[in-house]
């Protein structure tokens, strides 16, 4: 076989560990990435610690200026794509041009869902780049700052607002905070502590029905009858799969692109992975979408091990996040709420906010939550991930969650070298 | 990127209860970092018996870098060594939510990662561990010591048989200028030869029982002459050493001889039918101490073979299984250099798959084991100073190691019993020698 030519649409996470993976495996195939963003790679979760000034501009590049030169890849940037033609394997580009390949990893990421009104209105998005260079832009002399929805990104970036030194409050369309990653409880926690560091976070203001700006702000009514009168929006209601120009390609499309464990889409020589992939779980094997970072390195990683056609399996993703707010940690691993026939144990105090949730299932782990506890996040992921037996530790885990999940680690690592060990370590 | 790394080594769970000394000495060298934080962790859990540490991989991949936003996580191809450059870190806590083996410490209020930097090269929680229970893994200085394999592939010992590793070792260990002085034993078949010839490219000098130790002194004294530096290592099993050619072993042991004597103790006479030796340990079944109406195996203790040699006061006197590699591995280089001086020994536990009744795929975990229990201690003594070079916190009673092994299957609890009595006052015995016959306390 010659040399193939890879084509992938993205420049973020799992383009960028697909790249690396292909390299490592010795492939000297043609690689090229071709992404819309006109900047050097970024990753966009760096963009919070851009606004809270924590990190440079300079800082946040994951690969030096030399790094596609050394990795023999070409990278093509500020490039729209606008259609996928399957049949002929072609990439056509916004500007007529087009491109072939013999694989084709789609790893474009997602966009932010904003609803029409807003968008007239001149509220902001934060995603990308260019939002992040927008409301900078729009700071300079207004101070209060709205972000509307509760999700990660949009509290992510109220923290880092008032780190900033501005004058920021949440409005939550809905009931809860951090629904994805966080129970009701963990939620209220998070809530009180946001308004003692100064930024209410305020729920139930339903849906937008009005907008309209004005010559200093935005004023807005919602579906719940609440008004708001502020400087600048920033609409952070969620994330979709960057899928438009998928259309009519006959890939398959679920909420994203649907992907098998080998991330392999219904369409031969096409992959997806990251943000924009709806690839299995790693509970039921059921495909969704799961738009944080160590999803997307991993799944960048499985793909680009299979383009090149060395046949690697997808463990599946496991919900999974880490939110540092003025010097508060909340991680969660896995599952957040249970499900019938799991068994739950939780240890909190509301004076200090502290809480532990561990979430079992026939003795093993399958989700565990923290807030303001000592513990290593990535080792409850292994728990989980190796589906190492808890059961008889699990009230001790929950005491003291650091010391005995590494502990349970150590000694399942050891077993996997020593499989025949018998008795107690 | 396949670059060998020096690495922390950690032996499991063998730390002192409530002892934090590495983490303690991680926070003070770091604190110009940050106050606070520590590379390496102090696990203590007394509900389940366990203290140890963890600490940072060095992975080959490391899942922190991975993941890490601004790439602020690199891993050297210098020295291996995985680091956070803290002025690109902007503190999201993404790298401790990825690494599966809590190498991060992630400090939420000052909004910092860290992970250990083996501090570049000169770990200081190793030289504060009061029990040797970490160790820094220099790999480049082992490999550097490590020469060519001289032996053939396809060996004929039988399956999960540790001497194959012990004379590759040793080969690799001590290099070309070895010449190997052997019996007829289990090493036999491959260091003397069956039918095809030797399965190795060293010289060997094959002699009776009785002539092993005596044959040396003269090869030695030849070499000598002729003015060469030759390793001469005399390779036997435990029969020849303990029992058949314990005079001249003796003898030469009292001359203080310049070679290199290895016992490798599998407890009897494996290769010509599982026969007992003065070595076979009390209650072991064997096939002239057989278990039936009336036997209960054997009915005396082993002999202590590599304590009987220390007490001719020689150069170097070490104890060493497979379990422990690096142990091992020091010791033959310490043999090496101390056999200029005068004589060198090292007993080498070497459990016997088909003789006693163990699985073949358990052998160095029966070696683990051994040392766990105190059964077979590691230790060394130079000039007659005693040292232990590993120590064994909470040792683990008889019955974890007798259960692996199905010679010792029929023991009573009584017998049992007698058999843990005998690990302990053997073990009080040595303690007592590293206490109290050794005039310097490291």
């Amino acid at each position: 076989m010659g040399k193939r030519k890879h084509l992938i649409i993205g420049c973020g996470s799992a383009a960028l560990s697909a790249l690396k993976q292909i390299r490592k495996l010795g492939s000297e195939d043609e690689v090229k990435l071709v992404t819309m963003e006109d900047y050097p790679p970024y990753s966009p979760a760096s963009l919070p610690y851009l606004v809270s000034r924590r990190v440079k501009e300079s800082d946040i590049r994951v690969a030096g200026d030399d790094y596609f030169d050394q990795m023999k890849a070409i990278l093509i940037r500020g490039r729209r794509v606008d259609s996928i033609d399957t049949r002929s394997q072609k990439l056509n580009y916004y500007n007529g041009d087009s491109d072939t390949y013999d694989t084709l990893l789609i790893a474009s990421g997602s966009e932010p869902v904003m609803p029409p009104v807003l968008r007239q209105a001149g509220a902001l998005e934060f995603h990308i780049m260019d939002d992040y260079i927008n409301l900078t832009k729009q700071l300079k002399n207004r101070t209060k700052v709205t972000i509307l929805g509760a999700g990660l990104v949009g509290m992510e970036l109220a923290v880092a607002l008032s780190d900033r030194g501005h004058e920021v409050s949440v409005i939550a369309p809905r009931e809860r905070i951090l629904r994805r990653y966080f129970d009701a409880k963990v939620g209220s926690y998070i809530i009180d502590l946001f308004g003692e560091s100064g930024v209410p976070v305020s729920l139930n203001w339903g849906e937008v029905v009005e907008a309209k700006r004005y010559s200093d702000g935005i004023q807005a009514k919602f579906a719940s009858g609440k008004r708001l009168d502020t400087h600048i929006i920033i609409g952070c209601i969620g994330v979709k799969p960057r899928v438009s120009f998928v259309d009519g390609s006959g890939i398959r499309i679920n909420r994203g692109i649907l992907v098998d464990n080998r991330m392999r889409t219904n369409i031969p020589s096409v992959f997806a992975a990251g943000d924009v992939a709806e690839a299995p779980d790693f509970f039921t094997g059921n495909n969704g979408v799961s738009p944080i970072l160590p999803t997307a390195v991993r799944q960048g990683k499985i793909a680009g091990s299979n383009m090149v056609g060395k046949e690697v399996e997808y463990e599946g993703w496991l919900p999974m996040n880490t939110f540092n707010f003025f010097g508060h940690l909340a991680t969660s691993v896995g599952k957040s709420t249970p499900s019938e026939g799991d068994e739950v144990l939780i240890e909190k105090e509301d004076k200090k906010r502290h809480y532990k949730k561990v979430i079992c299932r026939d003795g093993k782990l399958v989700g565990a939550t923290f807030l303001d506890t000592d513990v290593d996040a990535g080792v409850i992921q292994y728990l989980i991930k190796e589906r190492v037996d808890i059961d008889p530790y699990k009230e001790l885990l929950i005491k003291k969650p650091k010391d005995v999940s590494l502990w349970l680690m150590l000694r399942a690592e050891e077993k996997k070298v020593y499989p025949r060990r018998l008795g107690e370590v | 990127m396949k670059t060998f790394c020096d690495a922390i080594k950690i032996e499991e769970n063998a730390c002192l209860p409530d002892c934090s000394a590495c983490q303690e000495r991680c926070t003070e060298v770091k604190q110009e970092i940050y106050p606070g934080c520590a590379g390496i962790k102090a696990i203590h859990i007394p509900e389940v018996n366990s203290h140890t540490a963890a600490i940072c991989n060095q992975c080959g991949e490391p899942a922190c870098a991975e993941v890490c936003p601004t790439g602020a996580i690199t891993k050297s191809e210098v020295d291996g060594i995985v680091r956070i450059d803290e002025a690109k870190c902007p503190g999201c806590g993404l790298c401790a939510l990825a690494c599966p083996y809590g190498g991060i410490y992630y400090d939420a209020a000052a909004k910092k990662a860290f992970k250990c930097d083996l501090c570049d090269g000169d770990p200081q929680c190793v030289s504060v561990c009061p029990n040797d229970v970490i160790s820094l893994i220099k790999v480049r200085t082992i490999s550097q010591h490590l020469h060519e394999d001289k032996f053939a592939g396809g060996v004929a010992f039988c399956a999960g048989c540790p001497l194959e590793l012990t004379l590759r070792i040793l080969s690799k260990v001590l290099g070309n200028k070895t010449v190997i002085v052997g019996t007829p034993s289990c090493s036999a078949p491959v260091i003397h030869g069956m039918n095809i010839g030797t399965w190795h490219r060293l010289p060997y000098y094959g002699c009776l029982m009785t002539g092993v130790a005596s044959s040396a002194t003269g090869l030695v004294r030849y070499y000598r002459k002729a003015g060469k530096d030759v390793n001469v290592v005399c390779f036997t099993g435990d029969g020849c050493a303990a029992d058949v050619g314990f005079q001249p072993l003796s003898g030469a042991a009292e001359r203080n001889e310049n070679f290199i004597y290895i016992c490798y103790d599998n407890e009897g006479y494996m290769n010509t039918g599982v026969q007992r030796s003065s070595t076979t340990p009390f209650g072991a079944a064997t096939t002239t101490t057989p278990v039936g109406v009336v036997g209960r195996g054997k009915e005396t203790p082993a002999k202590n073979l590599p304590l009987i040699i220390a007490m001719h006061r020689v150069s170097y006197v070490a104890t060493a299984t497979l379990s422990h590699m690096e142990d091992f591995i020091k010791k033959l280089l310490k043999a090496a250099e101390k056999k200029n001086e005068g004589f060198a020994y090292i007993h080498v536990f070497i459990p016997c798959a088909v003789g006693w009744g163990i699985e073949s795929d358990s052998t160095i975990q029966v070696c683990r084991m051994a040392v766990r229990t105190n059964y077979f201690p590691l230790w060394e003594a130079e000039g007659g100073r005693f040292r232990l070079t590993y120590t064994v916190a909470t040792p683990k009673p008889i019955t974890e190691y007798t259960k692996l092994i199905r010679k010792f299957r029929h023991l009573s609890e009584e017998e049992l019993a007698r058999l843990q009595e005998e690990v302990n006052s053997n073990f009080a015995l040595l303690r007592h020698l590293v206490e109290f016959g050794n005039p310097v306390v490291h």
